[in-house]
């Protein structure tokens, strides 16, 4: 018997920003350059401890990105107990999609705990996040830069969020 | 028996389920839970982690997230008592035992009794994943392209503005000398056509701006709304206008054949100089005494804006090339050959089209498609 208490989150964002990507280097400290597009809903699951020893098993719903090929359902989101919302730093309407998605997430389910992820943060020479921009972003938002490639903050990107719904 | 290869295209992570799968049909009980309909298929008592009976009742939501969740909306669907279905669309899942699944679930009302299938995707998931992949990376592709592009523009337009510059201040000190009467008459003639020359340059500059300015807005995602669409009636009014006393004095007849007004999706300022580069290139053309008009018909998705005119019309073997940058006609020296270009890239930015046609009767006829709004 598990007694580790589970708690859905969900990865949201438009498409080929690193959603799969980054799940695969949280849940199996995995990375390949190689792009699949995700159809549909994968989950995986992964405990998590936080500094205090607290113990929670995430259920990762990891969805298709919303673009004008695919629409993301709102209704995947529904039980979540917080999302990452995860956008490119290498392409600014990535940003856009991701701001938008919030809104649309926020009017089905109301506020939910989340963290912004600017995702490739090792792609420096093709980073078009100013500055300026990223202040705005943190006002409305806890934001990361991460790296799947490299694995930069992305343990921390889940653990905060876990933090922020425990 | 329903064929179905599991393989997965991402990189392995674990097993995966390889075999084939039978669609699992389960009728819904009274109390919520779901009884098989049929012997179990070895395949769902490996996902559900379980070795149940036939009669047994078992508990999906509490077997699979994803089915916890699609489960919530199927109720909805079967509390509707209409005779259809509900899809949950594939998802991929970690069984109990390590095994990777994909599957869909589909919700049926059928003879009064709610049941659930579980089965492969409907469609072959790894060719849908492959066109999916195809259209984003060409997308992909596409952003890249236009940031490159934007990128290459902009240092090209701060080149040229930088140009300007001292060429605003040649001008100026080319009308001083003239002004105070610095040369004599033998440098007045050279003064004369330095000055030309230096106006010239200085509209060419300008026009190479205004089309570094256009390639780059007609990349842009679209900000253009009903509130804002001008009355493209007016607008071709006042290019008429402006150009009315330069008509007048070569005795061509200018005409507007329109409804009062009509809408669609372009903006004032750049379809102003449209229509403008399109009236000037036919009063460069036509004979004197000749026409020039426009002419506005309401079309079922937007409007067509005909510029017509008597002149001797573009020489076919100029067609092909005719939005090109650069080009430009025997009769036009002096010019930057942007024009049509920037006519071409500005209409094809708003969605629309600008072509050109000869006329049967002799000259010249461009043709703009404009969008309307939709609902």
């Amino acid at each position: 018997m598990n007694s580790v208490p589970q708690k859905k989150i969900c990865l949201v964002g438009t498409s080929a920003v690193g959603k799969t990507s980054l799940v695969r280097r949280f849940v199996h400290g995995l990375f390949s350059d190689e792009y699949l597009t995700t159809i549909g809903v994968r989950i995986d699951k992964k405990e998590v401890k936080l500094p205090d020893g607290t113990a929670v098993q995430l259920i990762v719903w990891d969805l298709n990105g919303e673009d004008r090929f695919q629409q993301l359902s709102m209704s995947y989101l529904r039980g979540s107990a917080g999302y990452l919302l995860v956008a490119d730093g290498t392409r600014p309407a990535s940003i856009d999609t991701a701001l938008d998605l919030r809104r649309r997430i926020e009017a089905q389910h109301g506020p939910l705990p989340l963290v912004l992820l600017l995702n490739k943060v090792d792609l420096s020479t093709e980073w078009t996040v100013t500055d300026d921009r990223l202040d705005e972003l943190n006002a409305e938002a806890t934001v990361l830069l991460t790296s799947a490639k490299t694995g930069h903050q992305v343990s921390r990107a889940f653990r905060l969020l876990t933090e922020q719904f425990l | 028996m329903q064929p179905f290869s599991s393989t997965n295209q991402r990189v392995d992570t674990g097993p995966r389920e390889s075999s084939t799968l039978e669609t699992t049909v389960l009728a819904r009980t009274p109390s919520g839970a779901f009884r098989l309909v049929g012997a179990p298929p070895a395949w769902l008592l490996r996902f559900i982690g379980t070795a149940p009976g036939t009669e047994a009742d078992l508990d999906l939501a509490a077997a699979s997230p994803f089915l916890d969740n699609f489960l919530i909306d199927a109720e909805t669907f079967w509390a509707r008592r209409h005779e259809g279905q509900l899809s949950s669309g594939p998802w991929t899942e970690v069984a109990p035992d390590g095994v990777e699944w994909t599957l869909e679930a589909t919700a049926l009302w059928l003879h009064q009794q709610a049941l659930l299938l579980l089965h492969a995707p409907r469609f072959d998931l790894s060719v849908a994943q492959r066109l999916l992949q195809q259209g984003r990376e060409q997308r992909l592709d596409y952003e890249r392209l236009r940031r490159e592009i934007e990128k290459r523009e902009i240092l090209l337009h701060c080149i040229v503005h930088d140009l300007s510059n001292p060429l605003a201040s040649i001008i100026g000190c080319l009308h001083l000398l003239e002004a105070r009467q610095l040369v004599d008459a033998k440098g007045q003639r050279l003064l004369e056509i330095s000055t030309e020359q230096a106006e010239r340059m200085q509209a060419l500059t300008k026009a190479i701006l205004d089309t570094f300015a256009a390639d780059v807005a007609s990349l842009l995602p679209s900000s253009l709304t009903p509130e804002s669409a001008p009355d493209v009636v007016a607008v071709a009014r006042t290019v008429l206008e402006a150009v009315e006393a330069q008509a007048t004095l070569r005795r061509i007849r200018l005409a507007l054949h329109a409804p009062p007004t009509a809408q669609a999706v372009c903006d004032t300022a750049r379809l102003e100089r449209v229509l403008h580069n399109l009236v000037g290139n036919a009063l460069q053309h036509v004979p004197d005494g000749g026409f020039v008009q426009i002419e506005i018909l309401r079309e079922q998705d937007g409007l067509v804006l005909h510029v017509d005119d008597n002149g001797p019309g573009v020489p076919e073997a100029l067609v092909p090339y005719l939005f090109h940058r650069f080009v430009r006609g025997p009769e036009s020296k002096g010019q930057a050959g942007l024009g049509l270009y920037f006519c071409h890239m500005t209409v094809s930015g708003w969605g629309g089209t600008l072509t050109y046609t000869p006329r049967p009767e002799g000259g010249a006829r461009f043709t703009l498609h404009l969008r309307s709004f939709r609902p």
